[in-house]
């Protein structure tokens, strides 16, 4: 690969690629069954239950598996590429963050489809990690390599990356949520998709908390104090709640299914209000946290 | 079973008949009475909202935008009155229904609810002129955060969640460790940061190179004396290179449209923007520009000047002349490629902000600080904060502002985030027991 870093559209392209053909492929594997006796063929593409897969079958997942991790090794180098030539972490601009979660996104999709054989999970967060990447292509701006000096901190890099991760993994469990209700409302639920959802949140929560205290305690030393309730601050605030919302819900209320899964699709549009949303909002016309 | 007018088979009223005369009250879903024990959700939820309007009836009636927290010692007094009442309600009224329930999922659901709608509100409305008229004003919602319906929320969330974690620390267990750190840790970090308001000092300082200043001023521009004086000796922005960019003439934008990092102006520099090889014949840092020459000078207001050959590849069209982005002094030099592009060079962007100040105590010696963006120099008690210069005068501002910080409680609520993020590690490492609740 010689191509140039700021030839992002390229990149783009060929990470996306493998990324959604290599989780196609792995998902098209449930086509090539000979099916447990006594499950419908639906059922088996939808579930992760196991099933004695063919040669062929073996073969095309195979085949998904590489391409998946050769997006994902792709990824990896460019951003690394990206990075050292700009000279500073590449986490500055909007842009630049949504090529972070673009690849946290596929990455715990990844993940998630290995630890737990979610097949459908694997091409949606593929589907999502490309969206994201097209609005990249769409929308160019202009690298550039300064870093303003309230970014110089080596608060920053942790603060970021760790936002971006617990981003991901929220966003993935609102992609469960929302596949949930849909079963809700017009299939069967079943309770494992539940306890994917606990696992994404409490991980994601997990990070969310670390991002909220480094950036409390980075701000401590930029601007003098830790929390000003700032409108980037306050929504980020409102989306933490959110989730620890749904984490009492969900422990207290074990068998209820429609109120917690409603909860987390909502939390996510919060922390789209977060991250996006805020910079439009009448309340942020001084906000800090607004650079680009 | 006889089934009662107006009482659907669930228990829940569906309208009052007139024809009974009589009226049933407050039955919920259950076929519960209101507020009779044990209480759930609904009685939560009604605690909230009579808290949320009794905070919004008071802010209204009393004269003042808001609450402020007294400082030291009164706000010390209210605190230990706080957590001896909280401890006393666990000790001698534990079995008491109404404190029983304070520490329930109900209740504490209800008090994040609660914060989490006043938050919400706090992020919709404009927070940044308390005084600003009109109903939401008079009820709180323009300073929420000072507000009386956050400050009851505030003591109900921590009534509930001190209870709670009372409840689960006697007697202490190891498994209880994760749930302490989580939820002991935010209740350190909301009272200690909410009662440490009322002794936070944030104060600027205007600094002019030699003159010492011993004071500050607050936001509401009331002057605070300090312990010490400070003295500016010098203000410096130390810059990255200008950078060098063609520039579409009718909209106003850069030309080139790949996200590609513009090359920094230095002198032998060479680049290829667009068709165009660009070369950096000269390069002054600092320059002004007399009957068409240019020559170094140390002025105050000279900006960075540039000579450039540019050669378009295409045609072999070539140009050259000074390129120069200005300063408030000088107006900036583009050179035109063509009739459309022209050659410009950004203005510099600062790489770091930095005040050398003298220190002035009663006691010691004079002491030499550099304050800087993300490294505030700390001493007896208070933190030096670089704050803002003279924009006008960019680089060759006279003016330093500082902000001096001081927050007795911070260790307290530094405990706290401690505490959080071992609860977050916790929580990552160990994720959902799902031992207690069940296969569900
Ligand atoms: C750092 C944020 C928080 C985290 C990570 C968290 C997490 C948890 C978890 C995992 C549980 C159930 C597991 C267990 O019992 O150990 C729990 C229980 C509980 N939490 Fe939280 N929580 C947080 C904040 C809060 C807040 C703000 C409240 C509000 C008052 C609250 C009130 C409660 C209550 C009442 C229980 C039930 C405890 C019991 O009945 O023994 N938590 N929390």
């Amino acid at each position: 690969m010689v191509a140039d870093y700021t030839n992002f559209p390229l990149y783009g392209a060929l990470i996306s690629g493998a990324w959604l053909t290599g989780s196609l492929l792995i998902w098209t594997t449930v086509f090539m069954i000979r099916p447990v006796s006594g499950k419908s063929k639906i059922r088996v593409i939808l579930d992760a239950d196991q099933v004695i897969k063919s040669t062929a079958g073996k073969a095309t997942g195979i085949a998904g598996n590489i391409l998946v991790i050769s997006g994902v090794l792709l990824f990896g180098y460019y951003l690394t590429v990206l990075w050292l030539n700009l000279g500073r972490a590449p986490m500055r601009t909007l842009g630049e963050t949504r090529l972070w979660y673009s690849f946290f996104l596929g990455v715990i999709g990844y993940l998630t489809y290995l630890r737990w054989n979610y097949k459908w999970f694997l091409v949606y967060s593929a589907m999502m990690a490309a969206v994201f990447m097209i609005i990249n292509i769409t929308f160019p701006e202009n690298f550039s390599k300064t870093l303003m000096p309230a970014l110089q901190s080596p608060w920053f890099v942790p603060h970021v990356i760790v936002y971006i991760f617990a981003y991901a993994l929220l966003g993935a469990a609102s992609i469960v949520a929302v596949y949930g209700l849909w079963l809700e409302y017009y299939r069967v639920f079943r309770n494992n998709l539940l306890h994917l959802a606990d696992n994404l949140v409490y991980i994601g929560f997990a990070f969310l908390t670390l991002g909220l205290l480094f950036g409390a305690v980075w701000a401590k030393e930029a601007w003098g104090h830790y929390w000003t309730w700032d409108p980037k601050e306050t929504w980020a605030f409102i989306t933490w709640m959110s989730y620890l919302l749904f984490i009492h819900f969900r422990y207290f209320n074990p068998k209820k299914v429609k109120t917690p899964l409603w909860i987390l699709a909502l939390a996510f549009v919060i922390l789209l209000i977060a991250w996006f949303g805020v910079n439009y909002l009448p309340s942020a016309q001084s906000s800090v946290h607004v650079y680009s | 079973m006889k089934k009662l007018p107006g009482i659907s088979r669930t228990g829940k009223k569906l309208f009052k008949l007139p024809w009974t005369g009589k009226k049933l009250p407050g039955i919920s879903r259950t076929g519960k009475k209101l507020f009779t024990p044990p209480w759930k959700y609904r009685e939560g939820f009604l605690v909230a909202l009579a808290l949320l309007i009794a905070g919004f009836i008071i802010e209204a009636v009393t004269p003042n935008p808001g609450i402020s927290i007294p400082a030291f010692p009164f706000n010390m007094f209210a605190g230990m009155t706080f957590i001896t009442t909280i401890a006393f309600l666990h000790i001698f009224y534990r079995d008491m229904h109404m404190v029983r329930w304070l520490s329930t999922i109900s209740a504490a659901t209800s008090a994040i609810c609660l914060i989490t709608l006043l938050t919400i509100l706090m992020g919709a409305f404009r927070q940044d002129n308390p005084d600003a008229g009109g109903l939401h004003g008079a009820i709180g919602l323009t300073h929420v955060k000072n507000s009386w319906a956050f400050l009851l929320a505030q003591l109900y969330l921590l009534i509930s969640l001190g209870l709670v974690i009372l409840r689960r620390s006697i007697p202490l267990k190891r498994k209880n460790a994760g749930f302490l750190l989580n939820h002991g840790g935010l209740w350190i970090v909301i009272f200690a940061a909410s009662l440490g308001t009322g002794d936070l000092q944030r104060l600027r300082m205007d600094l002019y190179e030699g003159e010492p200043v011993w004071y500050g001023r607050d936001d509401n521009a009331d002057f605070y004396e300090l312990p010490f004086a400070l003295e500016l000796k010098s203000f410096n922005i130390e810059e990255y290179p200008p950078q060098l960019a063609i520039a579409d003439s009718h909209t106003g934008q850069l030309s080139d449209p790949a996200q590609r990092p513009l090359p920094y102006i230095e002198a032998g520099t060479t680049a290829t923007l667009l068709d165009w090889t660009i070369t950096i014949k000269e390069f002054f840092p600092m320059a002004m520009e007399e009957d068409g020459t240019v020559a170094y000078s140390e002025e105050t207001g000279a900006p960075p000047y540039a000579r450039v050959t540019a050669v378009n590849e295409s045609t072999g069209e070539s140009q050259e002349g000074w390129i120069s982005c200005g300063s408030f002094l000088v107006d900036a030099g583009h050179l035109w490629l063509d009739g459309r592009n022209v050659l410009v060079m950004t203005t510099p962007e600062p790489r770091k902000y930095q005040s050398t100040v003298t220190a002035l105590t009663p006691h010691n010696d004079p002491q030499e600080l550099l304050i800087e963006v993300n490294r505030p120099p700390k001493g007896a008690g208070w933190r030096l904060y670089q704050l803002s210069y003279n924009q006008t005068m960019g680089k060759w501002s006279n003016l330093s502002v500082i902000e001096a910080v001081r927050d007795p409680w911070l260790p307290v609520v530094y405990a706290g985030i401690i505490m959080l993020f071992a609860g977050a590690a916790y929580i990552f490492w160990i994720g959902k027991d799902r031992s207690k609740t069940g296969k569900a």
